[in-house]
């Protein structure tokens, strides 16, 4: 994909990552690693997450109190902190989803109108 | 990968992971101990994970994630330098504001003149600047306060009455400003919301 502007891309994915984040967390709970790899697999590499960005912002979730982490022992793999979501997460995710709904309405409209 | 005889999980590799890990614990040190050591864990589990799922070395994982400063600067910016460090910039403030009073201390001599009182000031200033840029403004403002609080205290109590030249109106006016400029020097200097990682 030609990025003429990489940091508006960068701008646009950082606005929906928490979104994301929610949503892949709904009905499990995941671990760091594997969020990263299963959104860069469902989305063919467009949210490739790196550490850096992906682990403060679970844990800027975790402090607004919409997902909690656990730490769990596997019999493989060592220790591995699990975030799962909370009600309030729940009740995060559903208004914000209505907002997305509305923003890429919004949107298309304008960018349907325009041409 | 495939023919590599790794006997049960033992990690060859532990060194520079630990090595890694802890440098970027050390660039942590205002969060608290508890919360450092969620996040060195989870880093720890992370590259463990990556580097079982790639069948890369875990070197060369550690090196695609930049610098350990940089791996902790995101964990910074999210929780700030904790409240250790605030209390430390607060007592560095107090001590310095202290050296900024114009009255004799222990020895008339050397302390309490006006180039030990004034060097103190522009030390103070400087120092408040760093504690804005570097941890926080909220931080540089409690240091600020907390310097402008021991000025504000010492004029109070009287200490300052014994200086002939701090009587006149014009010398307590300019030395009341200045414990006021103090309060927000640093928060000034302090950036506006980071820069987007």
């Amino acid at each position: 994909m030609p990025e003429v502007s990489p940091e508006w891309t960068a701008e646009l994915k950082k606005g929906s990552v928490q979104l994301v984040l929610l949503a892949l967390l709904q009905d499990t709970p995941k671990y760091g690693f594997q969020i990263i790899r299963e959104l860069s697999d469902m989305t063919d590499g467009f949210f490739d997450l790196k550490e850096g960005t992906l682990y403060p912002a679970l844990r800027r979730l975790e402090s607004k109190g919409y997902l909690e982490g656990a730490w769990r022992t596997e019999e493989e793999g060592g220790p591995r902190k699990y975030y799962h979501i909370t009600d309030s997460g729940r009740k995060a995710l559903e208004e914000a989803t209505a907002v997305w709904e509305r923003l890429t309405w919004s949107c298309r409209q304008v960018l349907e109108g325009s041409t | 990968m495939e023919l590599q005889t790794s006997s049960g999980g033992v990690d060859v590799n532990a060194a520079p992971l630990d090595r890694y890990l802890s440098q970027v614990s050390r660039h942590l040190l205002g969060l608290s101990p508890k919360l450092r050591e969620d996040v060195i864990l989870e880093l720890r589990s992370h590259i463990l994970s990556q580097s079982e799922a790639e069948g890369a070395g875990v070197e060369s994982i550690i090196e695609r994630m930049g610098s350990p400063k940089e791996t902790a600067r995101s964990y910074i910016q999210l929780y700030g330098y904790g409240a250790g460090m605030k209390v430390l910039a607060a007592l560095g403030a107090a001590a310095l504001a202290f050296l900024t009073l114009p009255f004799a201390l222990a020895s008339p001599a050397i302390l309490g003149t006006a180039a030990v009182s004034s060097t103190a000031l522009v030390l103070l200033i400087v120092f408040l600047i760093v504690v804005g840029a570097r941890l926080s403004g909220g931080a540089a403002l409690a240091a600020g306060a907390t310097a402008s609080a021991v000025r504000f205290l010492a004029l109070g109590l009287g200490f300052l009455q014994a200086i002939p030249s701090l009587t006149e109106g014009a010398a307590i006016l300019a030395y009341v400003v200045t414990s006021v400029v103090l309060i927000f020097v640093g928060y000034l200097a302090a950036p506006r919301q980071a820069a987007p990682a």
